[in-house]
């Protein structure tokens, strides 16, 4: 008798348990919501640079600087295919023989960046000072190159950046002969300045 | 313990590549200027142009001849049977065959045989234009030389007869924006 009176007592609270136990995970379940979504779009910018002006001081048919007489000269273009590239000619060069030379680099991209020190053929020019460079490793020195300002220069998008560069022939450059050189200038990002 | 340290070394590693990162992978552009450099050259010619002795054109005269004959670079001047009072002079043309100007730079003369110096005078000009007598390329420009066998030197000791005297000289050309010679 006893245990037929639990027996009825326990059927409604199980049953009760059960329900507030659905409830509950009902409640968890099915409660009203509204999500927020952001979309975004990132465009980075470009840190770009072109040569805009590239000139030297002796054209053909003229008077070598600092001397009387045309012997030498030198000629300068840009590529006109990609202005990231510019050419130089210097013939006829003898020893002494120097030429200066202008260039202005405009910020073609989006980003402000500086100009990093110009290197010729891998050998980190100064600003201010002739730096020898060995242009045929023979052991000899056969140019000098120099070029001031536009180190470190922030330049701001549309901005340019104007240096010079300096070229003189040394003593022991080799008659009847042709160099070659590369001169590379990096321009980065103006915050790692 | 063994999680912490685990922990640790991937924080670390992290901030390395971090670090790392930022150092290498900065944004830039480069730019290139291209140069080639084409030296010219010095180079000079030259060639005999005859001369006269005593006021009478070489081998002309029975008593004393004078030639000239040029190998590559070398001219060789051979005045025989010369005698006190024999003056003469000759010419020599300088020819710039390079594309730079030159200057007389230098000469170094040896002297083998009798030295006979103390007994010739002579003197020489040039034709050339401008600073240090210059020669442009494709120009000539001549060389003279008078020269005079005295009798006696300046120690009054005579001319020795019989006698002979090789002379060997370097003419030194360079490139004309050096500084003249003394």
């Amino acid at each position: 008798m006893t245990m037929l009176k639990k027996t009825k007592t326990s059927l409604p609270a199980v049953l009760a348990i059960a329900l507030i136990a659905l409830s509950i995970a009902g409640f968890s379940y099915a409660h009203w919501c509204e999500t927020l979504t952001i979309n975004g779009t990132i465009t980075s910018g470009e840190v770009k640079g072109a040569i805009v002006t590239w000139f030297c001081d002796d054209p053909p048919g003229r008077i070598d600087p600092g001397y009387t007489k045309d012997v030498g000269c030198c000629e300068c273009w840009i590529d006109p295919e990609d202005s990231h590239i510019a050419y130089v000619d210097i013939t006829n060069a003898y020893p002494s023989y120097t030429t200066r030379y202008t260039c202005d680099i405009e910020n073609t991209g989006t980003i402000p960046w500086f100009m990093e020190t110009p290197k010729v053929d891998g050998v980190t020019l100064i600003d201010g000072v002739w730096v020898d460079v060995d242009l045929d490793e023979d052991g000899l020195i056969d140019a000098n190159f120099m070029y001031i300002d536009g180190e470190t220069k922030q330049v701001d998008p549309g901005g340019l950046v104007e240096f010079s560069l300096r070229i003189h022939i040394k003593q022991t450059a080799t008659p009847g002969t042709t160099y070659t050189f590369t001169i590379t200038i990096d321009v980065c990002q103006w915050n790692l300045a | 313990m063994d999680t912490k340290k685990i922990m640790a070394t991937f924080a670390i590693l992290m901030m390395a590549l971090g670090v790392a990162g930022y150092a290498y992978a900065h944004w830039f552009d480069t730019l290139y200027l291209e140069g080639t450099i084409t030296t010219g050259t010095v180079d000079v010619e030259w060639s005999w142009d005859g001369g006269l002795i005593n006021g009478v054109k070489p081998n002309q005269y029975v008593v004393a001849t004078m030639t000239g004959v040029i190998t590559d670079n070398t001219l060789t001047i051979t005045i025989s049977n010369v005698f006190p009072c024999l003056e003469g002079w000759f010419e020599i043309d300088v020819h710039n065959t390079g594309s730079i100007p030159v200057q007389f730079c230098d000469s170094v003369c040896t002297i083998g045989g009798t030295d006979l110096t103390p007994w010739i005078e002579y003197r020489e000009s040039w034709s050339g234009e401008g600073t240090c007598d210059q020669i442009d390329p494709d120009q000539t420009v001549v060389l003279d030389v008078w020269f005079h066998f005295m009798q006696e030197n300046d120690a009054h000791v005579t001319m020795p007869q019989g006698a002979t005297m090789t002379f060997s000289c370097e003419l030194i050309f360079c490139n004309w924006n050096e500084p003249c010679p003394d």
